[in-house]
């Protein structure tokens, strides 16, 4: 969100009804944020938001994905041999500009890689033992390419958890995270979370 | 009980593989046959599951495993914890009603698994358990008992580090009526630190915990200051230490830096990892002033020698690393003591070493 407050939560909540009702138009991500962007702008609202848009597929032991960012950091993938990616998504955010252009991207998972979305709280999360730096990008791929194979939920915590102590007692923006994961090994686990 | 049924260890073994491998329904199928051969869920919970998720930490310090993987089957093995309880137990015995009490980690503390454990054998012996989980912000936690009027908190943590928020919680849990039973590492192997922030009781483990309960715990009688329990607060070096943490860190490393020209060719990730280190030992010395106890200084001083011994790097940097902190606080006496009985304790358990 651009801004916090109630103001900021009446502004999630508007979005999340809109959004609602967009889902049956899911599959043309672009339509969902162009729509969407005539809804914030026809209201009184001063402010925008940042989104990104994941459309989640089971196919087989794959998963396959179709990700927009509307402003908002890339998503990072973490393939099961450690690499980790930037998802080549971006575009612009929502609630501001007469229209909205993104690129949505396709990604597929294989069992046991995941794809992480986060909010840029965790990036720019200010500390660590020096006190004065930021997370920045570099250290939560540097944290991801150690994940490699880690169940969402495991990864989700290991990120929040590396963000919350490099902050240490200072204040922060949201740190958010949502991590959608193919399963290992074992069949019956569902997608670990979607926006 | 049959007299056929796996032993403990057994389960472990087949659990701890199962874990290790990432293998969730592997390791759901240890327990869950633990349990139809005839073992409490309470004793697969503490004997078997509690155990492992030890082996796993232990592992790690040793580096036999890595942080990944560490995390990987801490994961699995709390969706273990889930399988066992949410099974439907046809052969489970209704326990008693008892009263109703809330678990929680300390605000900054990650490990949950402990708390997990009491929460779930709380539940399995009739307690309503209201279980908040990881980091709880201190706050959330009062607020919950304005609303749910508990006839308990019990706190657990496993960082000593989190000792003075823990102190702030108990203190706040104690003035709305509510008395806190503590437990985990963090409170020390005999729980002195417990006594020492001044909760009304310890454990040192979930069966433990379930005694005290059902022993019945009063109400907490009087309310309390942070600094009646700890007099030694008047000196200000707690505070001290903990506001100009930024400055000591870089400042050893600066110091660090310039004895040794070795340390400048060091790659920013690792000079990262160094100002990390120093980082730890500044809290955990901000700890041992607040608790104003060497311990809690010297026991993670050995932890981290063993750490680091374990991945080849040499203690001597540690002790290095000690004598430029003491140079830092020279105007806090407690403080120097400590680091300088630090370093001591280290020296005594290392053989003598080149310089870096």
């Amino acid at each position: 969100m651009a801004g916090k407050g109630l103001d900021a939560a009446v502004l999630t909540g508007k979005i999340r009804n809109t959004l609602h009702t967009l889902l049956p138009l899911a599959s043309d991500h672009q339509q969902v944020l162009g729509l969407l962007n005539g809804a914030l702008l026809t209201s009184h609202h001063t402010r925008f938001a940042t989104m990104v848009l994941a459309s989640v597929k089971r196919h087989g032991s794959d998963v396959r994905l179709r990700l927009t960012s509307a402003g908002h950091m890339p998503p990072l993938v973490v393939r099961a041999g450690g690499g980790v990616e930037e998802v080549a998504t971006h575009g612009t955010l929502v609630g501001a500009l007469p229209s909205v252009t993104a690129r949505t991207a396709e990604v597929v998972l294989g069992p046991g890689e995941t794809c992480l979305l986060y909010t840029d709280g965790i990036t720019e999360a200010r500390g660590g033992p020096l006190g004065d730096e930021l997370f920045g990008e570099h250290r939560l791929r540097r944290a991801l390419a150690e994940c490699a194979g880690m169940p969402g939920e495991a990864i989700v915590e290991r990120v929040q958890m590396l963000a919350a102590q490099w902050l240490g007692s200072g204040s922060h923006d949201d740190m958010a995270t949502v991590a959608i994961g193919a399963p290992g090994r074992a069949p019956s686990a569902v997608p670990g979370g979607q926006v | 009980m049959s007299g056929i049924r796996a032993s403990a260890a057994d389960l472990r073994d087949g659990l701890w593989q199962a874990v290790i491998e990432g293998s969730e329904h592997d390791a759901v199928d240890v327990v869950r046959a633990g349990s139809g051969a005839g073992w409490e869920e309470e004793d697969l919970l503490l004997d078997v599951v509690a155990a492992v998720q030890e082996r796993i930490g232990a592992e790690w310090a040793a580096d036999r495993i890595t942080v990944a993987r560490e995390h990987a089957a801490t994961a699995i093995n709390e969706r273990v914890i889930t399988a066992l309880v949410h099974r439907p137990a046809a052969h489970r015995t209704s326990p008693p009603r008892r009263g109703r009490v809330t678990v929680s980690c300390v605000d900054g503390e990650w490990h949950a698994f402990p708390a997990r454990l009491v929460a779930e054998v709380l539940r399995l012996r009739g307690w309503q358990v209201d279980y908040l989980g990881a980091q709880t912000p201190t706050p959330r936690l009062v607020a919950h008992q304005h609303r749910t009027s508990s006839d308990a908190v019990l706190l657990s943590g496993s960082v000593p580090t989190h000792l003075p928020t823990a102190h702030a919680a108990i203190t706040a849990c104690q003035a709305v009526g509510v008395s806190v039973l503590a437990g985990g590492r963090a409170f020390g192997r005999d729980g002195r630190y417990a006594r020492v922030l001044g909760a009304d009781a310890w454990a040192s483990d979930a069966r433990g915990a379930a005694a005290v309960l059902e022993a019945g715990l009063p109400r907490p009688r009087t309310i309390r200051q942070a600094v009646d329990d700890l007099p030694h607060l008047a000196d200000q070096e707690y505070t001290t230490v903990v506001q100009s943490r930024s400055r000591l860190v870089k400042q050893v490393l600066t110091e660090l830096e310039d004895r040794f020209p070795a340390m400048r060719r060091h790659s920013d990730a690792q000079r990262e990892r160094t100002a990390e280190d120093l980082g730890h030992i500044v809290d955990f010395l901000a700890t041992a002033l607040y608790v104003d106890d060497a311990e809690v200084f010297t026991g993670f001083l050995g932890w981290t020698a063993e750490v680091l011994s374990a991945r080849g790097v040499p203690v001597h940097s540690l002790v290095t690393g000690l004598a430029v902190l003491a140079e830092q606080v020279h105007d806090l006496p407690r403080g120097l003591r400590l680091v300088r009985g630090g370093a001591a304790h280290l020296g005594g358990r290392s053989a003598p070493a080149a310089p870096v």
